[in-house]
């Protein structure tokens, strides 16, 4: 049986073309199947529906809290501050990495244990390594009790006055 | 008893299945390397100077040993762990107190996981010292590159499984390193999670890349690093002295063996290693002592994985792997430390923010030694101060005092870990433009630049590494490891 040795039989410069258009397409539409699959991928990987615990909870009536009191509300990682203007909300997670902070009764700093970042009560930096405040949280009074939504962050001087 | 071996051998289902002879003579020796799928990624012989152990220290192969034990034990324990945010921790607390030899197991795959990661790190401060990097060599130290950076990935997937304090603020802290790459990082922590904190989304992910996806990719990458090295004609050896020329040269190899005391004849000479048509090659193999694979290097093999078994056994025995309390999201353990390997980043993400510390400078060290094999600079130079030892001095000097002033932009302070050990190089290589004469001095004049920068890569990360372990305690303060460094 002879060898046929395809890379030197004749091809017409029409047909040449042709084969060449057939190519670029046939490339083209594998690469564009393959982005979709990616896409379609990353898209799969995104979840549509989080069971994540609902950002609202009450804090407590405002008059419970004296003028510069800081109240600690651990489980949801936050502090809620009665400051000289009014009232607002701190994000407890650390700007730098998102170790919890902590503040101990009675001092002005919050401080993260794992990189050593230190804040004042108000939020601002003091220390780094952080380079951004503490996140202010939305705080808002409902029927007399004072309530925080750890999924609404607000500006950074925001305060509510009761 | 031997009557009924011999007739086993000589069966016809035995030899169904092993299709050659007993292995005593060089033939059968030859064919039951050739012939063995698993066996065949070996030549049929060998170099003796190749297997020698001081040769290698065995450390790729030890790493691989490594990998086939983690995946063994990590099978085991697959069985009763659930990656489930109530059930890991339980899980965890069955294997020290209700599963029988539980705790071993996990004692094995943990200290296997750390030994593995160390045994990466010095098969490649090992290959690069012996220059096997260079071409045609230099896209198996990609590869190599790669090889690293899934197994650290690996570690570090499975460090969040036992959901305790330990693994949950490690993660934290990794995926929010992760979050602070420009523009695509939200998105790839949001993916990495599944969801916006460490939760049952991510435990399931973490599990799924830990058990499946790396261990497939690491598998793969690791034939492909092997199958290349023996591409390249086996592991990298100096040329052997011509004879004429053996006594001027001093050498540190193996004297030449006996041929017959290594099983050279007549017959084997035909099997000599066949080569690549066109492959980049130069397997001068005229002087070079050789010996059959089976059994000079595969009892090696056998030996080396024995002693590393009997090791991280006798390890396992005697120390517990770490467990914590139950993962708490409202309490940061003071100090949250990293796992060892990763101990360098967090002691620079006290000076640099997260985008330099986590994501900068890690990218550029891998990119860094990706890129090694691409520069020639390495290759045999002439020694740098031959000529002007002044002007190239005073011009080292200034590079380094720039290079101090590169570390001091945007930190919170002097980073003397890593400056402190440029300036111990800078000093090594300038003591090599002293008039010297003897060992030492030879030896100073001439290292390459590549070395001496990779010296300064090694001492810095040992710098960091032993800072961020030892001399770290709560809030990430200076203090005393015997006061409260270590955790």
């Amino acid at each position: 049986m002879p060898f046929v040795d395809d890379l030197r039989v004749p091809v017409e410069p029409d047909e040449l073309e042709r084969r060449r258009f057939l190519a670029l397409l046939g490339s083209g539409a594998l690469g564009l199947a393959g982005l979709g699959a990616f896409v379609a991928g990353v898209r799969y990987l995104e979840p549509d529906v989080l069971y994540e615990e609902d950002g609202r909870f009450e804090v407590g009536r405002p008059e419970t809290l004296p003028l510069g009191m800081v109240l600690v509300c651990r489980a949801r990682k936050v502090y809620v501050v009665h400051g000289p203007t009014g009232f607002y909300a701190l994000s407890a997670v650390c700007t730098h990495l998102g170790c919890v902070t902590r503040h101990e009764p009675g001092q002005e700093r919050i401080v993260c244990p794992c990189h050593g970042s230190e804040f004042d009560v108000s939020g601002r930096v003091l220390v780094g390594p952080a380079l951004r405040r503490l996140q202010r949280l939305s705080l808002t009074l409902r029927r007399g009790v004072l309530v925080v939504d750890t999924s609404q962050a607000v500006d950074d001087d925001a305060v509510l006055e009761v | 008893m031997r009557n009924i071996a011999r007739a086993l051998v000589r069966s016809r289902v035995w030899r169904s299945i092993v299709r050659h002879g007993f292995p005593d003579s060089n033939r059968n020796r030859s064919l039951a390397v050739l012939s063995s799928f698993f066996l065949h990624f070996h030549p049929v012989k060998v170099r003796l100077r190749a297997i020698k152990f001081t040769r290698t220290f065995y450390l790729g192969g030890l790493s691989a040993a490594c990998f086939l034990i983690l995946t063994m034990t990590g099978l085991f324990l697959m069985f009763y762990y659930r990656p489930a945010v109530p059930h890991a921790y339980n899980d965890m607390k069955d294997f020290a107190f209700v599963v029988s030899s539980g705790m071993f197991l996990r004692n094995l795959h943990r200290w296997t996981a750390h030994t593995m990661v160390a045994l990466v790190f010095a098969h490649m401060a090992w290959t690069f010292l012996r220059g096997a990097y260079r071409p045609p060599r230099e896209f198996n130290w990609v590869i190599g590159v790669g090889l690293l950076v899934t197994t650290l990935l690996l570690s570090y997937t499975g460090y969040l499984l036992p959901w305790d304090q330990l693994a949950y603020w490690a993660v934290t802290v990794g995926t929010n390193m992760v979050a602070a790459i420009p523009v695509v990082g939200g998105e790839i922590k949001l993916l990495l999670l599944g969801g916006h904190s460490i939760n049952d989304n991510a435990l399931l992910r973490f599990y799924v890349l830990h058990c499946v996806a790396l261990p497939m990719a690491l598998a793969l990458g690791v034939g492909l690093h092997v199958w290349r090295v023996r591409k390249d004609g086996g592991i990298l050896l100096p040329p052997l002295p011509k004879s004429d020329v053996a006594v001027a040269t001093p050498t540190e190899d193996a004297p030449e063996p006996d041929p017959a005391a290594v099983g050279l004849d007549a017959e084997s000479v035909r099997l000599v290693v066949t080569q690549e048509e066109g492959a980049d090659v130069a397997l001068d193999l005229g002087d070079e002592p050789m010996v059959m694979t089976f059994p000079h290097l595969l009892l090696r093999e056998v030996v080396a994985f024995l002693a590393l078994a009997i090791l991280l056994s006798v390890m396992s025995l005697l120390f517990d792997a770490p467990l914590e309390g139950i993962a708490d999201p409202s309490r940061t353990p003071n100090p949250a430390k990293a796992p060892w390997y990763f101990l360098g980043v967090q002691e620079l993400l006290r000076y640099y923010t997260p985008v330099v510390a986590g994501v900068l400078l890690p990218s550029l060290c891998i990119i860094a030694l990706a890129v090694i094999p691409y520069f020639r600079v390495n290759i045999e130079r002439p020694a740098l101060w031959e000529s002007a030892p002044m002007r190239r001095l005073a011009l080292l000097w200034l590079a380094i005092v720039a290079l101090s002033g590169v570390f001091r932009i945007g930190a919170t302070g002097m980073v003397w870990s890593i400056v402190v050990p440029l300036w111990i190089v800078g000093a090594a290589m300038s003591a090599g433009a002293l008039p010297w004469r003897g060992r030492l001095g030879a030896w100073l004049r001439t290292r390459s630049l590549p070395f001496w920068i990779f010296a300064w890569f090694v001492l810095s990360a040992i710098t960091l590494t032993v800072i961020g372990a030892l001399f770290r305690g709560p809030s990430w303060r200076f203090t005393l490891p015997w006061r409260d460094g270590i955790y």
